[in-house]
């Protein structure tokens, strides 16, 4: 019998044991994928900075320009989706994401325009909601570059 | 003898196998929780380690030598051995090394453009 009451205090804590390794190696594991994503998010925000579209223009630039004059969300689209343009540069953002093709670019410009959107086969697609719908209950890793008063760029790594 | 003894150690027989199991039990429990938390903290460290490193390679905010005579102070200061390259170039990094990837400036073939970094690193 106190073999038994023995071997049920022992197993009771032996399961308090795999439970806290187990809750400490998920939560470790979620702080190295953060800490990894913002990392990358800074990196990558920084790296456009030194950016050029295909013409040979700064990128950002070409934002700032859009942004600050209030384009309309195609002309943002579309930049971005010209292969004589921005395409090759998002490209190689989503290329290079850890979070593949679920690295979401947005833009917040003059007024109420925003855009948010990612590379689809057709180019990059400007989906309107922040977050996008279908992503609400995935985790987010989010960085960010104020490059004028008015206009924002947020890069989004959705998981 | 009296009818059913089977001697000191035979009567405790079925507590000692009970005792014996959950010892067992408890000490793979501890051995378990013990793998765990030393493998993550090698993680962290590793993680640690290649942050540090890319942070030598963008020094200056682009990639001008991919392998800088700093990121191996850093990647030595961790105990780590790491390998670097841009884009799909030849790598050398063994199955189990750890990998991060990073959009960058590369300026180091003279022209800017954006390029893929590639660290892995694994312990020395």
């Amino acid at each position: 019998m106190d073999g038994l009451i023995f071997m049920l205090i022992a197993s009771g804590a032996a399961t308090l044991l795999l439970f806290t390794s187990s809750l400490y190696a998920t939560s470790t594991n979620s702080q190295i994928i953060g800490i990894y994503n913002q990392e990358y998010g800074g990196n990558a925000l920084v790296a456009l900075h030194y950016a050029k579209d295909a013409k040979g223009r700064w990128f950002w630039n070409e934002l700032r320009n859009r942004l600050d004059t209030g384009a309309s969300q195609t002309d943002i689209s579309y930049y971005l989706s010209d292969a004589s343009q921005g395409k090759q540069v998002f490209e190689n953002l989503t290329y290079s994401s850890p979070a593949g093709e679920n690295t979401y670019l947005c833009f917040k410009g003059v007024g109420s325009n925003y855009c948010c959107g990612k590379n689809v086969t057709s180019g990059f697609s400007c989906l309107r909601n922040n977050p996008p719908d279908e992503f609400v209950t995935r985790k987010v890793y989010t960085s960010s570059v104020k490059i004028t008063s008015d206009a924002t760029i947020f890069l989004k790594l959705f998981y | 003898m009296r009818k059913g003894f089977m001697g000191p150690l035979g009567d405790d027989l079925p507590s000692i196998i009970s005792i014996m199991l959950a010892l067992s039990l408890f000490f793979s429990g501890v051995v378990y929780s013990l793998n765990t938390y030393n493998q993550k903290i090698g993680d962290m460290e590793i993680l640690k380690g290649s942050i540090e490193i890319q942070r030598m390679i963008l020094d200056t905010g682009f990639v001008s030598v991919l392998k800088p005579k700093k990121a191996d102070d850093a990647a030595y200061s961790y105990g780590l051995l790491y390998d670097a390259y841009l884009n799909d170039g030849t790598n050398s990094c063994p199955k189990k090394a750890h990998k991060f990837s990073y959009l960058i400036a590369d300026s180091s073939s003279g022209d800017m453009k954006l390029a893929k970094l590639v660290i892995c690193t694994w312990k020395r």
